[in-house]
């Protein structure tokens, strides 16, 4: 949607060049958090620098807590959402690791804390490119997870992740996932909305027993097993209403600003036979492969899932379920097993061949040939190939 | 098994949500009481009992608190005077003040 081409010159003074770092740091300036403990990591950093220069330009009141490690600024982020702060934070790849202990503790506490995660494999080896390894590991925290495709999906779910966030009928962490590099260092023109807009949005920030606010109680108390149970169905019921929540904020957010966005988006999925899944900024790839085969007459599409937690399982049956043959594209692994996105796709969408890509590991590119091999393979059988797939990693190198 | 009728967000407990915590829930039908007349105040249940389920006054054995009791029959084993015994948990029971016994 290139939709600045056609918008008029008034409009068109919206529209800034940014890296997805800034732009996400250009909405925390608008949303203008109380608290924001950090600890920096690349591809984070780009984010935090860019923050950080705004607090200190006196654009934001922010208090930036400059930590000792992730695992204490989840620590520290998780005191002040419940002492009554709107707090937010960003991390990637090994910092993430080491802040899921507490993580669980922010969602099970039904702390509303927003991050940015600028998605970064896993080590080792070590490597600071982007896939999607930190996110996965983060999968059973609690949170809610969305994976956007650009820097101005990462401007505007910063946004609505606030809203969701902080939702009475949600209170649980939102990890936004913006890819490592494609997204948090490229720069691309990014619609900027009035500063009152975002704030009359967001709103205020109102945790419903924050310690600062005279109804201070008993937070993270011991549960035995009579109590630990229900304590955690609700905590993953909270999550479940985030879909519903986060459905009518993106309604609003379109109303507001004329960007509508899916929860779970189809792209020439109309009549399509064979379709590509996909998360993150390397839809927009699949995206120009779908349109040079629907060229050449190949009924094919694209389904790209922006929320990953809570899973929109019935969006993806619909959307899916007329297919004859499906790949999705994963961009972590599960060893020993299949990868996370393809187990989602399969418990939820019945009827299709499903088979598995594992693509873009450490941050190897997925290109466009990549993914036109995939389609011409999904068209030769209707049988389910039961294997996983490697796009874009044809040499075995031998162990020796 | 006692369970609060309603849990807030995050398991938060305000002031007055639950006065007393319940952590009685392990016991399987049958509490302990005492027969006054036969209790010498000696304190050796209260000093032997786990969960310090013995109440006291003014360093005087009254009863026992029931919201902490395992029900795990130590003090009717070290009681020398066999003033402790156990009773089904519906029988009802009176602290010392309240059958007037002597101290
Ligand atoms: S039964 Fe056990 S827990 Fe209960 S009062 Fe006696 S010693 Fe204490
Ligand atoms: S041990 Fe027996 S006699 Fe001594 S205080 Fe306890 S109940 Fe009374």
């Amino acid at each position: 949607m290139m939709a600045w081409f056609t918008e008029s010159a008034e409009d068109l003074r919206r529209f800034r060049v940014l890296t997805g770092g800034q732009a996400v740091a250009e909405a925390l300036r608008q949303i203008d958090p109380d608290v924001f403990p950090v600890y920096p990591i690349t591809p984070q950093t780009p984010i935090i620098e860019a923050f950080a220069q705004i607090v200190a330009d006196g654009k934001s009141h922010a208090h930036i807590l400059t930590v000792e490690s992730e695992h204490s600024a989840m620590s520290a982020a998780v005191g002040a959402a419940l002492a009554g702060a709107r707090t937010m934070t960003a991390t990637a790849s090994q910092g993430l690791a080491y802040m899921i202990e507490i993580v669980y503790l922010a969602a099970s506490l039904r702390a509303p804390i927003v991050m940015a995660v600028g998605n970064r494999t896993l080590s080792g080896p070590i490597n600071i490119h982007g896939d999607h390894s930190d996110g996965m590991l983060a999968r059973d925290t609690g949170a809610i997870q969305i994976y956007v495709k650009n820097a101005q999906e990462a401007y505007d779910w910063m946004i609505m992740g606030t809203r969701i966030a902080e939702h009475p009928d949600v209170l649980l962490p939102v990890l936004m996932g913006l890819d490592g590099f494609t997204l948090t260092h490229s720069a691309e023109p990014v619609e900027i909305e009035e500063d009152g807009l975002v704030k009359e949005f967001v709103g205020s920030y109102e945790y419903p027993y924050a310690l600062l606010a005279g109804t201070a109680g008993t937070y993270g108390a011991f549960a035995m097993p009579e109590h630990y149970f229900e304590i955690k169905r609700q905590q993953i019921e909270a999550l479940d209403r985030g879909g519903v929540v986060a459905q009518r904020i993106v309604e609003d957010f379109a109303e507001r600003t004329g960007r509508a966005y899916d929860l779970v988006e189809g792209y020439r999925m109309e009549d399509a036979e064979r379709a590509m899944v996909i998360m993150g900024s390397q839809s927009g790839t699949v995206e120009e492969a779908v349109d040079s085969l629907r060229a050449r007459h190949q009924k094919v599409g694209l389904v790209t899932v922006r929320m990953f937690r809570p899973f929109p399982r019935q969006m993806l049956a619909r959307l899916l379920a007329p297919v004859q043959a499906v790949a999705v594209f994963d961009r972590s692994s599960t060893p020993g097993s299949f990868p996370p996105l393809y187990q989602e796709i399969r418990a939820s969408v019945n009827g299709p061949r499903i088979d598995s890509i594992i693509y873009g590991l450490g941050g190897r590119d997925l290109t466009i040939d990549n993914v036109i091999q995939v389609f011409d393979r999904l068209g030769q059988s209707a049988q389910d190939s039961n294997a996983i797939f490697y796009a874009g990693s044809d040499s075995r190198t031998k162990e020796g | 098994m006692s369970f609060p009728e309603t849990i807030r967000p995050g398991a938060v407990i305000l002031r007055n949500d639950q006065s007393v915590p319940n952590m009685s829930g392990w016991r399987t039908g049958k509490k302990p009481t005492v027969k006054w007349s036969q209790c010498v105040d000696c304190l050796i249940c209260w000093s032997f009992c786990p969960d310090a389920a013995m109440i006291l006054e003014d360093g005087h054995f009254v009863g026992i608190d029931y919201q902490a009791c395992k029900g795990c029959e130590i003090c009717v084993t070290s009681c020398p005077t066999q003033a402790v015994y156990m009773v089904p948990e519906e029988t009802p029971v009176s602290l010392r003040e309240e059958i007037g016994g002597v101290l």
